[in-house]
Formats: C-alpha cells, sequence, structure tokens
C-alpha cells in the first residue's frame, strides 16, 4: 500500500512542486465581542480546525477517549471551536511522508520533527508564521523570548511553533539513584564523587545481598531498547562533558569516545563489571525487562532520568502494600568526577523537539494563529495541560475529579484537594485522564511569572514536597541550557553521520564496559573509536561547532 | 505465427473458466505487485514526498554507490550472507527430516498431535517469542540456570549479549518456529506416495532407510527443487523483525542486515530513494540468482520451475 501510494503520487505529482511558501490568506475571523472566562473573545462563525496528532504509536485507553471527547466537547461550548483531531497509530514520521506524498493532510499538524517541517516548507505546504507574531500571536513570541532567533530560518522567516518548548529550569532530568533506606543504613555517606557513589553502591550490596526473596542482587543495572537508552552522552556529564561532547572555548566540538573524560567515565562502569555488581543483561535488558527487575528490588542503583525510580519503585510497591514504610524509594542524587570543572546532567533544550505547523490546508491560518496564541497564555496552558475546571466526571462512577477552579469573572485556584493529593503522592492519574486530552498546539512548560505554576500539575510547590525537595536541593547545580547546542537544520550527510554514530556507539560501548581486562578495554576502545570515525564523527562535530557558534552569533545579537 | 496464435486463442476458449475464476488474482498482481514498480524510479532520483517526480533531482546511481560505499556495508553483507546460508542449509534439511520422521510414525493420532504442536511455534508473535527467548536465554534465564545447577559451567554464558551466539541462535530460533510449518508442504507430497512402491520395496529387501532414499526423496525431489530455488532467491533477505526483538545494541555487529539498514535510514530517516534503491539491488540479485539455481537444477536434477 506504501508503495503503491508513493508511486501513484510520484507519478502524478500531486504536490504540485512547489518551492515557496504557502501564499497568505486573508482572515475572515470575526470576534462576536464575549469574552469567556478564560479570556478568550469567542468567535460569531464557529471557528472549525482539523488537527493531525503526528506523535505516533497512538493507543489510548478508554479514559483518554472519553477525557479527548470531553475536551473537543468543551471546547466547542465555552470557545465556539470545533476541533477535529486524528492521531497518529504507526510512526509518526513514516505517516507524515505518507501525507505529504499523498496530499492528504488536514490545517494543523502537531508533533512534526525538524526534518519533516523542513519538507513541508519546500513543498510549499507550511504557512509562514512570522507577520503574525506582532498581531495574534504576541503571547507565543513572547513565550519563546530570548530564543526566538533560533526558531527562525536562514532568512528569518518562521513557519513552526514547538509543539512543546520551554522548561522548568530547577527540575533535573537526569541524575544518579540509590536506595534512601539502604544509603540510611549505611549511614548515609556523602555522595560527591563518582568513587563515592561507587563505595555507596558497593557498601549497600554488601549488606543488603538479596532481596527479600532471596534473589541477588546488582550494584548497577542499564537498560537498551528503542528510544530508551543508558546513554553514554548523559553519563559523561559527571565527568563535566555536555550533551556527550567535549565543548572548547572556541565552540568547537570532541565527542566523548575521543576524550579522557570518555574513557574514564567508561572504565569507571567496567569496573562494576570487573567486580561482577554490573547486572549481566544490563545489554539486553528492554525497559520494561529492566522495570520488571527493579521493582523486585533487585538493582541497588541506577542512572537515568528522574521519574524511572518512581514508576519502577515506590509507586509500584506503594500500589501492592499500602503499608510499605515511606523511607522505602530511590532519592535522586548528583555527583561530579574531581577533575571536572562542572557536572552536566540535564540539558534544557527550550526550543523543544517537535513542531506545530499551520499547513496550505487551513482556510484561515490567521484566526488558528489566534487560538495557538491562546494556548501560550497562562489560562490556555492551565486548560491543555491541568485539564478541565470544576470537575469532570470519572466515567459512570458518579464521583469527580478536578485539578483546579474557574468561575465566571475568571477567578481561579487550584482545588486545594488536589494539590493535597499531589504534594501527599496520592493524585490518582488514571482518574484524571477524564478531564485532560486538550490537543497541545502550543505548549510552554516553563513556570509562569508568578513563579509557582507550570502546565504540569505535578511540577509545583517543589519546597513543600521532601522528596522532590531532595532531588532539586542535590542536583541544583547539574542542570544547563542546552538550546543553541541542539542541531536542527542538517544536511543529508549530516543527517546519515548522525544515524550512523548513534549505530557506531551502541554497538561497540557495550563491548567496552564488558571487557574483562585492561587489554581487552583498549581494544574495545579502539574499537569504538574506529566504529565512530568510520561513521562519519567528523562531519557530526564539524555540524555541531558550526551550529553551536551561528546560534550564539545569533543570541547574542538579539 | 499465426498459428501459435490461433492456439492461443484456441486453449484460452478452453480454459476461460479458469481463466475467469483468476480475473481477480491478475488484478490484485498488477495493482499491488506491478503497478508499485514504477516507484522503483525513486532509487535514481533525490525523491521529496509529494513533490512530483520531473521536479525531483535526476541522480542515478548514487543511492546504490551510496549504499556500496558505506562502511559498515561489508558488514553487512557478511551478516545478511552468513544468516542465509545458515537457513538455506541446516534450517532447510530440519524440515525434510523432521516430515520423513513423522511419516514414519504409525500411530496416527500421535503422528496428528506430533504434527500440529510442531508448527503451533509459527503461530507465535516475534514480539512474544523475543520475551520467551529473554527468559530462556538472558544471563539469569532458564538455560544458564540449568547449566550452572548441573555444573557444566561456572559462570553464565552471555547468549544474549555476546555477538559470537547470534548466528547460531538466530538458526535455531528460526528452526524452532518454523520446522513444523516448512515440513507440511514435505509431508503433503510424501502422502500422495503410492504405498504399492513401498510395499514392493518393502518386498525386495529394503530397510526402512532404503524406503526413504530411494522411494521417498526421489518422489519429493521436485518439491524441494522449488523450495530450494525459492530459497536461493531469498539470500539476501536474512530475516527482519527477528532481529529487532532478538538483537541489542551489544550484539548489532552481527545482526543489523541488509533490511534492517535499510529500515532504519530508508523508513526511519526519511530517504525512501536509499531504501529502494536496497531494495532493487536485492530484488535484482535475488532474480539473477533464481534464474541460474533454475538453469543449474534443470541441468543437474532434471527439475526446474522454469
Amino acid at each position: 500500500m506504501v508503495a503503491a501510494t508513493l508511486a501513484a503520487s510520484m507519478l502524478a505529482g500531486c504536490g504540485g512542486g512547489g518551492q515557496n511558501a504557502a501564499e497568505p490568506k486573508e482572515s475572515s475571523f470575526e470576534g462576536s465581542g464575549e469574552v469567556n472566562r478564560f479570556g478568550w473573545e469567542k468567535p460569531k462563525e464557529t471557528l472549525e480546525i482539523s488537527v493531525l496528532d503526528a506523535s505516533g504509536y497512538y493507543a489510548p485507553l478508554e479514559a483518554q477517549e472519553v477525557g479527548e471527547e470531553n475536551n473537543l466537547n468543551y471546547l466547542l461550548e465555552e470557545f465556539n471551536v470545533k476541533m477535529n483531531v486524528e492521531h497518529v497509530s504507526g510512526d509518526g514520521t513514516e505517516a507524515l511522508n505518507l501525507a505529504l506524498a499523498s496530499g492528504d493532510y488536514p490545517d494543523v499538524i502537531t508533533y512534526v520533527p525538524f526534518s519533516m517541517v523542513e519538507k513541508f516548507v519546500r513543498m510549499g505546504k507550511a504557512v509562514e508564521l512570522t507577520p503574525y507574531m506582532d498581531t495574534v500571536g504576541s503571547d507565543v513570541k513572547e513565550r519563546m523570548g530570548d530564543h526566538y532567533s533560533l526558531f527562525l530560518d536562514d532568512e528569518e522567516k518562521l513557519y513552526y511553533v514547538p509543539t512543546l518548548m520551554g522548561a522548568i529550569v530547577e527540575l533535573p532530568d537526569r541524575c544518579a539513584h540509590i536506595r534512601y533506606d539502604e544509603w540510611q543504613a549505611i549511614g548515609s555517606p556523602k555522595i560527591e564523587t563518582p568513587e563515592d557513589y561507587y563505595n555507596a553502591l558497593n557498601a549497600i550490596l554488601e549488606k543488603f545481598p538479596t532481596t527479600p526473596n532471596g534473589e541477588s542482587r546488582y550494584a548497577l543495572s542499564f537498560y537498551s531498547d528503542s528510544g530508551h537508552y543508558t546513554d553514554p552522552a548523559m553519563l559523561s556529564g559527571f565527568w563535566g562533558l555536555k550533551s556527550g561532547y567535549k565543548i572548547d572555548d572556541e565552540g568547537n566540538f570532541t565527542h566523548w569516545a575521543f576524550t579522557d573524560e570518555g574513557k574514564e567515565m567508561t572504565k569507571y562502569f567496567n569496573r562494576f563489571h570487573l567486580d561482577g555488581t554490573l547486572d549481566p543483561d544490563s545489554f539486553a535488558n528492554n525497559y520494561e525487562q529492566w522495570q520488571t527487575k527493579f521493582s523486585s528490588e533487585r538493582v541497588v542503583g541506577c542512572v537515568g532520568e528522574w521519574w524511572i525510580t518512581y514508576n519502577s519503585g515506590h509507586e509500584i510497591w506503594q500500589s501492592v502494600d499500602p503499608d510499605t514504610p515511606e523511607d522505602k524509594r530511590f532519592i535522586q542524587i548528583g555527583f561530579k568526577d574531581e577533575d571536572a570543572e562542572n557536572v552536566y546532567l540535564s540539558g534544557k533544550n527550550y526550543l523543544g523537539s517537535y513542531c506545530t505547523i499551520i499547513t496550505d490546508k487551513a482556510k484561515d491560518p490567521e484566526a488558528i494563529m489566534r487560538f495557538i496564541n491562546f494556548q501560550a497564555t497562562d489560562m490556555g496552558t492551565a486548560l491543555t495541560g491541568w485539564g478541565l475546571p470544576n470537575g469532570t466526571e470519572i466515567g459512570d462512577t458518579g464521583e469527580e475529579i478536578k485539578f483546579w477552579n474557574i468561575d465566571e469573572d475568571g477567578n481561579w485556584e487550584v482545588d486545594p484537594t488536589a494539590r493535597e493529593q499531589i504534594l501527599n503522592e496520592q493524585w490518582s492519574y488514571d482518574n484524571a485522564y477524564y478531564e485532560e486530552g486538550m490537543p497541545w498546539l502550543f505548549v510552554d512548560q516553563s513556570r509562569w511569572e508568578d513563579g509557582e505554576h507550570n502546565f504540569w500539575p505535578n511540577q509545583m510547590w517543589y519546597d513543600e514536597n521532601k522528596w522532590k525537595s531532595i532531588m532539586i536541593e542535590n542536583l541544583k547545580d547539574t542542570i544547563y541550557d542546552s538550546s543553541a547546542l541542539t542541531l536542527r537544520v542538517k544536511t543529508d550527510e549530516q543527517k546519515i553521520a548522525e544515524q550512523a554514530v548513534a549505530d557506531a556507539w551502541k554497538a561497540n560501548w557495550g563491548a567496552a564496559v564488558q571487557a574483562n581486562s585492561d587489554e581487552e578495554f583498549e581494544q574495545a576502545w579502539k574499537n569504538l573509536q574506529s566504529a565512530l570515525t568510520s561513521a562519519g564523527v567528523e562531519t557530526l562535530e564539524k555540524a555541531l561547532s558550526d551550529n553551536y557558534k551561528a546560534n550564539m552569533e545569533k543570541m547574542e545579537a538579539q | 505465427m499465426k498459428e501459435k496464435m490461433k492456439h492461443m486463442i484456441k486453449s484460452f476458449n478452453k480454459q476461460r473458466q479458469l481463466w475467469l475464476l483468476c480475473i481477480p488474482i491478475i488484478i490484485w498482481v498488477v495493482v499491488f505487485a506491478y503497478v508499485p514498480m514504477g516507484g522503483l524510479i525513486i532509487a535514481f532520483v533525490d525523491y521529496i514526498p509529494g513533490m512530483s517526480i520531473f521536479d525531483c533531482e535526476f541522480v542515478g546511481l548514487k543511492y546504490f554507490r551510496d549504499f556500496v560505499m558505506n562502511p559498515t556495508f561489508l558488514q553487512l553483507l557478511r551478516n545478511t550472507l552468513a544468516m542465509s546460508l545458515l537457513s538455506l542449509t541446516v534450517g532447510f534439511v530440519a524440515p525434510i527430516l523432521f516430515a520423513l520422521c513423522v511419516n514414519e510414525l504409525n500411530n496416527k493420532k500421535f503422528k496428528t498431535v506430533v504434527q500440529t504442536t510442531s508448527y503451533l511455534p509459527y503461530f507465535i508473535s516475534w514480539v512474544v517469542a523475543g520475551s520467551m527467548i529473554f527468559i530462556m536465554l538472558s544471563n539469569e534465564g532458564v538455560v544458564n540456570d540449568i547449566l550452572l545447577r548441573i555444573g557444566l559451567i561456572d559462570a553464565p554464558v552471555p547468549f544474549l549479549t555476546e555477538g559470537k551466539y547470534y548466528w547460531v541462535m538466530y538458526t535455531l530460533v528460526n528452526m524452532w518456529k518454523a520446522t513444523g510449518w516448512s515440513a507440511i508442504l514435505y509431508i503433503s507430497a510424501m502422502s500422495g506416495i503410492d504405498t504399492q512402491l513401498i510395499e514392493a520395496g518393502a518386498v525386495d529387501g529394503m530397510t526402512r532407510l532404503g524406503v526413504v532414499r530411494y522411494v521417498i526423496l526421489p518422489t519429493i525431489l521436485p518439491t524441494i527443487v522449488v523450495q530450494w530455488i525459492i530459497g536461493i532467491g531469498g539470500i539476501l533477505n536474512a530475516g527482519f523483525d527477528q532481529h529487532l526483538v532478538l538483537g541489542n545494541a551489544s550484539t548489532q555487529a552481527y545482526w543489523d542486515v541488509i533490511d534492517t539498514y535499510s529500515y532504519r535510514y530508508g523508513i526511519q530517516l526519511g530517504y525512501y530513494s536509499l531504501g529502494t534503491a536496497v531494495g532493487l539491488m536485492k530484488s535484482v540479485i535475488g532474480v539473477l540468482l533464481v534464474w541460474a539455481t533454475n538453469w543449474f537444477c534443470r541441468k543437474k536434477l532434471d527439475t526446474a520451475i522454469f
């Protein structure tokens, strides 16, 4: 079917093959004069927007489907906006390529990878948004802030808004983890260096060598499958590298596998292997298999996203046994190699990874931009992230869930009960599906100007949550702005090099970590470097360096 | 020429009911097997989905060259050929031997149970099979546990994380899944053997092995040859989904085959031209091999597909 569609469209040339942006269209938007409680002026005639959510692999729970329907009905009633949303059940990029080939796509597409945005722009199928940014899109521009220039192309034109941008600056993304109760049991030693972490994990392993079921335990375990990798680029952050690269003062990048820091990092993990305390299936576990192992208490420590020990650890333990002691959980920690100037674990890319485009199919792009702009306001963000206000029925249970309230005059508050439940980690995310489901056209997850609220219901009031406070305190110096490091516009050669480099380290790094002697390690390290060189790591390094220098110039010129 | 034409029309008229039955299949083949071949042009241009072919830049054999000059090409070829050859030798012989064994069973009920059980694994999806294999072969898996308990090994054998085990594992797993299924064809070919031939052989003093050698094998030889020729044509198809399920980062140097490469670069990165070039190259080589094997079988075994 794919081949047939491609062949037919190719021979017919249904795309037309234009090289310019979609022609601007006059707006017929007319406000009714009625401004609703969220600050949105309802249109006189129903604004219809068709949306394709290209995030891919859409497999909703029943509650999520109900939630989306609730939200779309709410939009129609309260906003006079009729939104039709389609989702992609397979791979998003494949679906976009097919949509482009067949010419069958709607007014708006969300979750478009940057490489696909380029294709839509090149084909003249993406509407230029620059003219709206000082008028109906001003809130979006304000949200983009200092990074605005990085969203523009070489001709300073804007063709997309990020589907999800911004960052919670104090919230780390990645870290090391250690079991809190077990760490206390060994005397709560300070963990400031990789050596301290190694010693602490081994001390725990010595004290608690088996699980309550008598199974053996490992000091560390990794996982690797599509989309989830224990990534050496991140691990090298403990040794002072940024996003897996050493960046010199002139902005030149060197891949971690060609630095002393990268080698030292790999040797550090090899030491666990030589001790026999690294899970031998570290390079075979997929994420689900790793979760099973982890929730069975077979792993003493791990390195990765902060939430992995939440949903593989105490959240499972507490759901199985409500009497689980509060201290039986992992805490998130950071440490720094003694020779490193700083530790860089969480690169905050304010630009986001996916884009929303308005296509040439849209009859009134300006009107659509108005709605996108609404999502950039605080109330738009709240409605999109927190779900429907004032209570939503939980299926047919007769009960309600609500995160926030808003009255007719626009006065709002986070529901005190919901706040309490979030802080006590008793909030039901399953029930919340019924009130969530607003399509994300533009979301900024940064904290609002009030310094308190943001898009995510569970990412507020850290200082009132003991465990989040510990995490924030432990990892406060590990977060950095990686926006300028992000390479978005890539040539074919660079894209292929990027994929080949990823293939090369994935195929070779494990052998170095699992080397059984110094000689074996040196050979594996040479193999890794050689594979990366063949894959075109130099092409990638140069592209990243040039991109970084250009981005820094852009930001400085702004 | 006229005579030939007349003969064809006459033959068509005679078989018109059969041709009528074939119409839906012919339409299906034309629409889904021949029309898409027009898409092969993608391999020779810098194709952008949605753009007219006339606007795409003609690049000739660039994508073929890119693939062959790729630093991992030799590794891809090695893996593809190694696993294909294992399938064409060990994997090819296994269903024949299995079919011969099943054919020797006298108890009909037991024969049915064995046959049914043997092809059940074929219906297990690779995702489920992958999980089963992880449970069996991981460092803490059943196999290592048994080997450790009986003292055959001192430390677990890393079946899943050391590349050197991958090809063997792939072959064995494929055999487990496909032997029973592939044997159906041979068993049905054997069921058509005239029992009088076997009885005559027995009267002449043939052992069971002799019956197999002089009666059964020659009878199913055409089936074997057809399967062999088809197998040779697919020599560059060394599996796809099984590698994504069974393989991992540590073993990629041994499982990455032409199809998985083509998927990563052609589909995931959206380089349809590269993906099409690789596919076309494989198909051309496959067709050439089928012709050559067919010619060889006709010459040496007096049996061929065409």
